[in-house]
């Protein structure tokens, strides 16, 4: 058997890019057990989905989850998905502690499966098993964006919504949901990294409440507050850092023309 | 028995991340494991369609039984779904393979949902008046930005001039700031994708 390493340039650089993230988030955790100071920058619209669990609790209201119109079996959005649905064991947990109800959607059989586990678990995490039941956690459709998002209109047009908290893969469907909260006078929390999805996010939920691009990945450190998340935070930070001196070296080296063709190097 | 419950799953986890990782990296130690995990995703998730199935009909046929508001469209909805499904099975034994749900998609579905999609142009114009308000200097730089670039889009003489300005918006500060937002989403997606693979965001056993 002729076992080689399957190593390009591309390769290589998912391979430093992994092995980089690991040291920073095992030097981050470590750091972080020990108490050393964590503070992060505040992110306004996960303070706006905190008061909006209280507002639910108050009115009696339930909230509207949805992880995405993505799924876990949809390759490029399934790590937002999975992202979405740690966020929802946090909001859950809050929601259960608060004593406000939730309802989930998906539009995928294995994010429906995962997301019902993830809430029950957040409830019976706050101590509060019995608050939680099956029949709100809702499948709609099999990887259907515009029928999914079309479900979900229809949910928020027939019930009583306390507010709506769409994380995840979204794309320019979006809106339809959306503008059928903002017309309900729906309070929403939105977030997606899709750029065919944020301008429309930010138009109808509005600057305050929409988690941009990788914010979304940073909520469940932030709601949660665990060793592991943050630290995983941190590892991110240096990371990106890492990206920016090796992008900026890119540009001195091409500028200068120490190399060449930089850009396809990686590509290869 | 609650502890193998508890690292059953995680050995799972950390095993299928090993052995794609090990197939990514190299050639003739376990060439094609990762294909053969992603067919075993879809069939699992083929079978658990089944389920959803179930909640969705557990869910109208609840609403119908209530006769509560909307119950006509769960109704329109059960009997659509026994349709669609009927007429594969029916097609299928009946030798017409799949003409019979590819008209119905064709004829049917698609023009629904290109209706439902046109939608988007009006609710796009109506959330755009509502948030393109000048209120300080934020949002006057937002509206102007806006107006640039749309009129930049018109092909009439008065306007060419704001094609170039047009252009520029998008090549260098637009495409500039969905660049950063790219990165982050992708180092976001890589830590999110080692926490779970270390078995570090558990959230669905706690």
């Amino acid at each position: 058997m002729n076992i080689t390493m399957a190593l390009g340039p591309s390769t290589v650089f998912v391979l430093i890019a992994l092995v980089a993230f690991l040291i920073f988030f095992f030097i981050a955790w470590s750091n972080i057990e020990q108490g050393r100071n964590h503070t992060l920058r505040s992110l306004r619209p996960l303070n706006r989905l905190r008061s909006l669990i209280g507002q639910s609790a108050e009115s009696g209201q339930g909230l509207y989850y949805s992880p995405g119109s993505g799924g876990l079996n949809d390759q490029p959005g399934a790590a937002e998905t999975l992202s979405s649905l740690t966020t929802l064991g946090e909001v859950s947990h809050g929601a259960a502690r608060a004593g406000a109800t939730l309802t989930v959607s998906a539009n995928d059989t294995l994010t429906y499966l995962a997301a019902g586990d993830v809430a029950q678990a957040g409830f019976a995490g706050a101590g509060r098993p019995e608050d939680f039941s099956r029949d709100n956690v809702r499948f709609i459709t099999q990887q259907d964006r515009l029928a999914y998002i079309a479900g979900v209109e229809s949910a928020l047009d027939s019930e009583t919504v306390a507010g709506t908290v769409m994380l995840g893969r979204f794309d320019s469907e979006y809106l339809l949901a959306g503008e059928t909260a903002s017309r309900h006078r729906i309070p929403q929390i939105a977030g997606s990294s899709r750029v065919e999805a944020l301008p429309l996010m930010l138009i109808s939920a509005g600057a305050d409440e929409t988690l941009v691009g990788e914010e979304i990945y940073a909520a469940p450190a932030y709601l949660s507050r665990r060793p592991a998340l943050l630290a995983s935070l941190r590892a991110q930070d240096a990371l990106r850092l890492l990206i920016i001196v090796v992008i900026i070296l890119g540009v001195i080296a091409a500028s200068t023309g120490v190399v060449s063709d930089i850009g396809n190097y990686f590509l290869r | 028995m609650q502890r193998l419950k508890l690292y059953m799953p995680l050995f799972v986890v950390l095993l299928t991340a090993l052995l794609v990782l090990v197939d990514f990296f190299t050639t003739g130690l376990v060439d094609g494991i990762g294909h053969a995990l992603a067919l075993w995703v879809s069939i699992i998730a083929g079978i658990l369609l089944l389920l959803g199935l179930g909640n969705i009909a557990r869910v109208h046929l609840g609403r119908l039984q209530k006769g509560e508001g909307g119950w006509p469209y769960s109704m329109a909805l059960l009997v659509s779904a026994v349709v669609v499904i009927g007429a594969g099975i029916v097609g299928r034994v009946a030798g017409y393979q799949d003409g019979v749900s590819n008209w119905i998609f064709q004829y049917i579905y698609q023009p629904l949902a290109t209706t439902l999609f046109s939608l988007l142009a009006f609710l796009l114009i109506s959330a755009a008046l509502r948030t393109l308000r000048i209120r300080g200097i934020e949002s006057a730089l937002l509206v102007i930005g806006a107006l640039v670039v749309l009129l930049g889009q018109v092909a009439f003489a008065p306007f060419s001039a704001l094609s170039s300005i047009s252009q520029w918006f998008q090549d260098y500060p637009v495409l500039g700031i969905i660049r950063g937002i790219l990165i982050g989403t992708a180092l976001g997606a890589i830590a999110t994708s080692l926490r779970y693979l270390l078995g570090v965001d558990n959230n669905y056993m706690r």
